[in-house]
Parts: structure tokens; sequence; C-alpha cells
């Protein structure tokens, strides 16, 4: 018997600009972002099903379930790269009735792939977070929404209404909006929102899987992560395995920023090919950028010769130290300066603490300080040994990840920009200006 | 060679601690008044700016726990425990 229902792989809208923010290119054969471009923007629940059939699922056996994902080998698209099926045995195993919840916020300020999704493939992440939900017995998701974008909150609370009209219920559904920070978006912070409304990351003693909101087992993954789920479920792990690599299979999504035609572009990759042919691809063909950010801010500097021969697959990347994260892809062109990109990012990151470690406070505002003076030409070679010092003694720090990221960010900006640090230690003027990457209430685009 | 783990017919006690215990700090909670290192500096050093440096490493000497423990004591925010590790 033939399936009704065709797994994605499409052909489709290629360089197609969604809305301000959101572009997108499903020219790579597609999944997550496979199928047509409607009106509305957002697939409906019928068009969804319509498209890729009804979920389908037993319920009555989440073992199976748990084994489907975890021969799908899917791991956590937020920047972890935790494979999903191991938080689903330790919840099952805690004992008391998991929680669910879809962490979209995504603050990462350059990233567009979740909203991308909670615009246009709404379903998939709602059927992936039912999914997960039936996985471990739960009958209960959250979908933690980034502040300040009720335009995200709108578009699933309309899913949300379609599936309770049309769907049987299974699952109860609730939006949450957090607030529009940063670390507001680390799970601990989520977590801690949830359970007593204030985003604050925290001290992890045991895993959230084990034990999250008021000590119930909870279920944290990117919204990326659960919209692969929607698809394994349907199309099976061994055609999840088929796209990717070995190491980590499935398709991913990527966010490519910065100095190219459409900065903010979000891009499906079914296969590891070199970042070199990703960037022919959204145009930027004429000149080698002058570095790469990847991973997001809180990722590391690739030389630009470097990145275009770079193998866009997560496994690879984490093995040679640049890992994928969240998949943003930071184009710094020719004539910017890095030194003055990282110190804005710095600065900003600084801001974005959320207070709570002393290394955190003190350390991230004097590595922005610095590195400012290092840009303007004014700063001295010592400096640069305090700069090194500073990342040094706030790497692994704290309750949550940030100031190791920030850390990451200044090694590699130490290393890449090497040639210009000494430039600017002979306080010669940087002749470099403009901004490349974007950060919040900031204009994006500089090229002109 | 076998590992004392329980007294000796003298009644003596044995220098090594039978749990594997390690010192964490809660960053969120250290501001750095500095007492734990000086009540047990072959574990905890200072950053630049006085924040605890917990070392990994497992405390096997009951020596080193008495001390351990008398620097999480000591630390007035609480910031420190002594956590058992595999």
């Amino acid at each position: 018997m033939t399936p009704a229902y065709r797994a994605p792989n499409d052909h489709t809208h290629e360089g197609l600009v969604v809305n301000d923010s959101v572009a997108f290119v499903g020219s790579v054969n597609a999944r997550l972002l496979a199928g047509p471009v409607y009106e509305s923007r957002a697939e409906t629940f019928v068009q969804h099903e319509a498209r890729l059939g009804p979920l389908g699922v037993d319920r009555s056996s989440p073992h199976r379930l748990r084994s489907l994902i975890g021969s799908a080998r899917l791991v956590g698209r937020g920047g972890g790269e935790f494979p999903l099926s191991t938080k689903l045995d330790a919840a099952t195993n805690a004992g008391a009735t998991p929680l669910v919840v879809v962490n979209a916020s995504e603050g990462e300020p350059a990233s567009k792939k979740d909203a991308a999704l909670l615009q246009l493939r709404p379903h998939l992440v709602l059927d992936g977070a039912e999914v997960v939900a039936m996985s471990v017995g739960s009958s209960d998701v959250t979908i933690y929404v980034h502040g300040g974008r009720p335009e995200l909150s709108r578009c699933i609370g309309q899913a949300i209404r379609e599936r309770n009209v049309s769907g049987d219920g299974a699952v109860t559904f609730r939006i949450v909006e957090g607030p529009s920070r940063y670390v507001a978006g680390e799970a601990g912070a989520v977590v801690s929102l949830l359970e007593r409304g204030v985003a604050l990351p925290r001290r992890k003693s045991v895993p959230l899987a084990v034990a999250g909101i008021a000590g119930q087992p909870t279920i944290v993954s990117n919204t990326e992560t659960y919209a692969h789920a929607a698809l394994i479920v349907r199309f099976g792990s061994k055609w999840f395995r088929e796209a990717g690599s070995v190491d980590t299979p499935g398709s991913t999504l990527l966010t490519i920023a910065g100095s190219v035609p459409t900065p903010g572009v979000v891009i499906e990759i079914l296969h590891p090919v070199t970042l070199g042919s990703i960037l022919a691809r959204v145009g930027e063909v004429s000149r080698r950028p002058r570095a790469v950010l990847l991973g997001g801010y809180a990722g590391v500097w690739i030389d630009g010769a470097t990145a275009l021969l770079a193998l866009i697959d997560r496994h690879w990347l984490r093995q040679v130290g640049a890992p994928l994260g969240c998949g943003v892809v930071g184009v710094l062109g020719d004539g910017l300066c890095g030194l003055a990109e990282t110190a804005r990012i710095l600065d900003w990151m600084a801001g974005e603490s959320s207070g709570q470690c002393g290394p955190c406070v003190t350390g991230l505002p004097a590595m922005a300080e610095i590195m400012f003076e290092l840009a303007d030409g004014r700063a001295s070679a010592r400096d640069v040994v305090t700069l090194q010092r500073l990342a040094v003694d706030v790497r692994g720090r704290g309750a949550c990840g940030h100031p190791t990221g920030a850390a990451n960010l200044l090694e590699s900006t130490l290393d890449v920009f090497s040639s210009e640090i000494r430039e600017h230690l002979r306080g010669r003027s940087c002749e470099a200006l403009g901004i490349g990457l974007p950060l919040p209430h900031e204009p994006i685009d500089v090229s002109q | 060679m076998t590992t004392p783990m329980t007294s000796d017919e003298t009644g003596r006690e044995t220098k090594l601690v039978p749990l594997r215990l390690k010192i964490l700090v809660d960053g969120t909670k250290c501001d750095a008044h500095g007492i734990c290192a000086l009540r047990l500096p072959e574990r905890i050093s200072l950053d630049q700016w006085g924040y605890a440096l917990v070392s990994d490493q497992k405390i096997v000497r009951r020596v080193t726990l008495r001390r351990a423990r008398r620097a999480v004591a000591a630390c007035p925010n609480g910031a420190l425990e002594l956590v058992e590790t595999l």
C-alpha cells in the first residue's frame, strides 16, 4: 500500500520575502519549510493536514513514540544540541507526570528561524509538541514566546484555536509570553518564569527533565526541535536520518545575517554543504567576507576564507570548535571592523546579563569597555592581555552559559582578528565604519 | 591494595572519606567575601574580583572534608555546598 501523503521534499519558493524580517528560501529540498506559501502566511490546520496527513499517533504506546524519536537521533536545535530522547527518557523515569514547554523565546537578535516556523508552519510545531507530550504521557503543553513579539503569540494562538475546532483536544496548549530579554530564553529561566513569574537562570543540580517547574519533570526544547518531531512521527526515523549527516541527522534551519543581500533570510539545509555554497545561494558571491560568526552571539568568529570552506554540519562544526548552535550565520563584510562589531555585541551581552553572578556582572562590561577602546585605537598591548584574562575568568562561571558565551566570542575575536588588533594597537584610526550584525533597536541593514 | 574505609582494631579514624564529595559554588549567591578561600585554599581560589573559583577535584581525605565543611559553613551567603559525585 502506498502512503497517501508524501514526505515533503519540495523545490519551492526561492528567495521569497515573507515579511519585513523573515524571508525564506526553501529551494534546497525543504522539509520544515516545504509546501506552498499561503496568502495568510501561516498554514492553517486544514491545509496542514491536507498536505501532510493527520498526526495519527497511537496514544496507547508512548514507549513506541520515544523509541521512534530515539532512533531518529534528533538533537535540540536551540543551541545545546542535546539529544531529545535523553530528555524524554529522563522525564519518563522521574516518576511524576511531565510538563512540556516549547521554547519559542528566540532572544538571539540575529535568529529568525523559530519566528519563521511559528509564522509559516505553526502546526508543525504544535504537532511536534503534541507528539512529545504523548511520548511522556503528558497532556499539558506550554508555548513560551519571547516578549515583545505579539505577532508570534497571535499566530500561534490562531493555530491553537484551529486545532480546538477540528482536533481531538488530547493536549491542552497555553501560551505564555516571557520578557523580551536574551537570558529569558535560557531553559532554567524559562522554568523559573513559568514557576514564579521571574525569568532568571538558576543553578541546575538536577536536569529540568527530572525536576523542572515546581519540581515536576519538564521537557524544555526549542521550537524547531518540535517541528522535526512532527515529521519524524509521520515519515519515520529512517526518513529523518536520510537528511543531515550520520552523526547529526535531519535537516537544519539557518538564519543568514549581516552583510548579505537579504539579512535575516532563513534557509533549510538538507545535507552538509560548504558555507560558501550557501552564501552563493543567498546571493553573496562577489566578495569573500572578512569573517563569519557562527552559532549566534555566544558563538565563535571564523576567518572568512576558512568559513567559506566550512562544512555546515552540526557534528563536524562541533568537532572543529565552532558549534552551529541556534543556526545563526553572521557574515561580516570585507569593509567592516570585527573589533567594533565584537565591542557592540559584548556591550549588548553585558546589558543582557541577569545580574545574578559576580563574574558576569563585573566581567562582561569590562570586556566590552576594553574592546571599544581597542576598536577606537586607544588600547595597549596590556589591555589585550587583560581581555584574555577576562575571558578565562568568566568562562564556566555562574548559573547559566551567558558568561561562557561572551568568553567564546571574545577569545575567537582575539584569534581571528589578530592582524586588525595589531593595526589598532598602533593607534591607527579604523577605516571600517558601519554595522554588520543586528542588535535590538538598531538598524539592521548597513550596506548602503 | 585495600582502601581503609572503616575504623581499624585500635579504633583509630580512617584517613579516607567513603563518599565521593566535591564542593559546588552557587554563582548567584557568591558575593566575593573570600572567607572560603582562607578556610580551604587547596580547593578554593578567588578570581580577579574576589569571587570563589572552586576546584572540581573530589574530596577523599577526612582532613580535607573537615576543612571543606568549615569553608562551606563560613560563607555568609550560604553559596557553597558539599555534594556527592560519581
